[in-house]
């Protein structure tokens, strides 16, 4: 098993955020996760990603138990994520943040670095920078661009440390049609080419469908469906309860 | 623009010899340029700040004066173990204080600040107390091969602290440019982005914590040898929060800008005749001024000059 959600639960105060979600992925592809405002499906993301712990349960990476490891232990082992609110590095330029992302995090290795300058990642930069549509934006800072355009730079920065399991939560959200669409095609080249295992929180139906192979439905923090898009969509309990 | 400013350092008492005022002037705001660039590592590429920096550089002062006077040691090598005690002090320091976060952080650099500025105070049988350590003694002449280097004279000593001035600020080049100050860099704008990235947030700062720190501690040991004793007025909170303040005003995240800073807060008003009093209600306003109108301090608002003029020229 390549990767294992087993009875998470999470509590805040008196509320059930997540209540025994469970799903096991056998092998790299992309996988959706969607469900109504409140379901839980954000909580279980910042379990999964080590930004919060969960009451009980377990995550499990190729059989490792993997919750409750500080998030960049988490990066080490190859988990990428983006922020829901997008984060990049808003002082540097795009070029430099996919470099920054790309380069060997471990302290004794940059303390080395000071003295021996490591070789750069540039070409593997570029490169995804070109498939974006970022090019000519190489050199200006991530801060300047548009929404659209920071996230692009934010999801090829995940991509370039070249993870084993990206966690995208809510990548479409306030991109314009035209990036989403580059989005889409970045990700649907680029994930079965790396062999990843990418985990997509996503509410535009039309994006999460066409690229995954599958989909969870979480419902009132447990999942209420798990399957292909076509069955999932076909469902009437998910149906009911989300799609309407 | 460093490198100019140091050649043009370098080049001073032979293009306007015979200016002793000038050169004691000029080397005691290097001892100055050294502790703001360990801070400048801390506070302009990291983004925390430390009110209690000079804590640091007293600890390298103390060390390094008690070597040479007790122990006999040279100066360069007084130097070096000054810093590196400094720096194990920071790190000692740094592995409660840097579990927490800003403004708790910023407090308890406070607190570092004056618990080492009260020890320096009170710890007589090895400080020497409100007195501190006198008649550290010059440093020898260097001997290298056939060549003799005098630095017990004014201008010897003058060019020594230009050479360790050079090296701190090729040791934060040499950090800036690397992987390390990328990452600096990048717990500074965004935390969480840098630790889902893979950065150990808390062993980085820890570790910048510590270099910053033996900077710190190089600068007073400097400090110590050219006032040629470790008072522990040197080293209390209202020169911490001068060294911020020189941080802030030279441009806190630019290279130059601990230079920039010690030559208009320290040496200017030396010249100008304006020390002390008029000093601190002079610079108050000015941080003021900065703060609201260019909070990246002289450099930043030259660079944003820079452009403006070039966007001019383009019109």
């Amino acid at each position: 098993m390549l990767f294992e959600v087993a009875g998470i639960s999470k509590r805040f105060g008196g509320t059930v955020a997540v209540d025994g979600a469970s799903f096991a992925v056998r092998e790299a592809g992309i996988v959706g996760l969607i469900g109504p405002n409140g379901a839980g499906k954000t909580t279980l993301f910042d379990i999964i990603c080590g930004r919060q712990r969960a009451d009980a349960g377990e995550v499990r990476f190729e059989g490792r138990r993997v919750d409750g490891l500080m998030p960049h232990r988490l990066a080490r082992l190859g988990f990428a994520r983006s922020f829901q609110e997008c984060r990049v590095l808003a002082e540097e330029t795009c070029l430099d943040n996919l470099l920054f992302a790309a380069q060997e995090k471990r302290l004794w290795r940059e303390l080395l670095g000071i003295v021996v300058p490591p070789r750069r990642a540039r070409e593997k930069a570029r490169a995804l920078l070109a498939m974006a549509g970022l090019s000519r934006f190489e050199n200006v800072l991530a801060g300047d661009l548009s929404f659209g355009q920071r996230r692009l730079v934010e999801i090829v920065s995940a991509l370039v440390t070249e993870p084993r399991v990206l966690l995208l939560d809510e990548p479409a959200s306030g991109v314009n049609p035209t990036l989403l669409g580059t989005l889409h095609d970045v990700l649907a080249e680029t994930v079965p080419q790396m062999g990843v295992l990418l985990l997509l929180i996503e509410h535009n139906m039309e994006f999460v469908m066409s690229l995954a192979g599958r989909v969870v439905v979480m419902h009132q923090g447990a999942v209420l469906a798990d399957g292909t898009p076509e069955l999932v969509q076909a469902d009437a309990r998910v149906i009911d309860a989300y799609l309407g | 623009m460093l490198l100019g400013l140091g050649v043009a350092a370098a080049l001073l008492p032979v293009l306007v010899p015979d200016q002793p005022y000038a050169v004691q002037v000029l080397t005691l705001s290097l001892c100055s340029v050294v502790p703001a660039v360990g801070l400048n590592l801390l506070f302009g590429y990291t983004g925390l700040v430390s009110l209690g920096h000079m804590g640091f550089a007293g600890v390298g002062a103390y060390a390094a004066a008690l070597l040479m006077k007790q122990a006999g040691w040279g100066f360069l090598p007084a130097l070096v173990a000054g810093a590196g005690m400094a720096g194990i002090v920071g790190l000692l320091v740094g592995i409660p204080c840097l579990r927490l976060r800003s403004h708790f952080f910023i407090i308890v650099t406070l607190a570092v600040g004056l618990i080492l500025g009260t020890l320096f105070n009170n710890l007589d049988w090895l400080t020497g107390g409100a007195e501190g350590l006198p008649g550290v003694p010059r440093p020898r002449p260097l001997l290298i091969g056939e060549l003799r280097i005098v630095l017990g004279t004014a201008v010897g000593f003058y060019w020594m602290a230009v050479a360790v001035t050079v090296a701190a600020f090729v040791v934060q080049w040499a950090v800036v440019r690397s992987p390390f100050g990328k990452s600096l860099a990048a717990i500074r704008q965004d935390e969480a982005m840098a630790a889902a990235r893979g950065v150990n947030v808390f062993a980085h700062k820890l570790a910048v914590f510590a270099l910053s720190a033996a900077i710190a501690g190089a600068g007073g040991a400097l400090r110590a040898c050219f006032l040629r004793v470790a008072a522990p007025s040197s080293f209390d909170l209202g020169e911490s929060i001068n060294l911020v303040a020189v941080v802030i005003l030279g441009g806190a995240g630019f290279q130059a800008g601990p230079a920039v800073g010690s030559l208009v807060f320290v040496a200017l008003p030396e010249v100008l005749r304006v020390a002390s009093q008029a000093r601190l209600m002079v610079f108050g306003a000015l941080l003021v001024v900065m703060a609201l109108y260019s909070p990246r301090g002289l450099l930043g608002a030259a660079v944003a000059l820079r452009r403006r003029m070039r966007r001019a020229d383009a019109v």
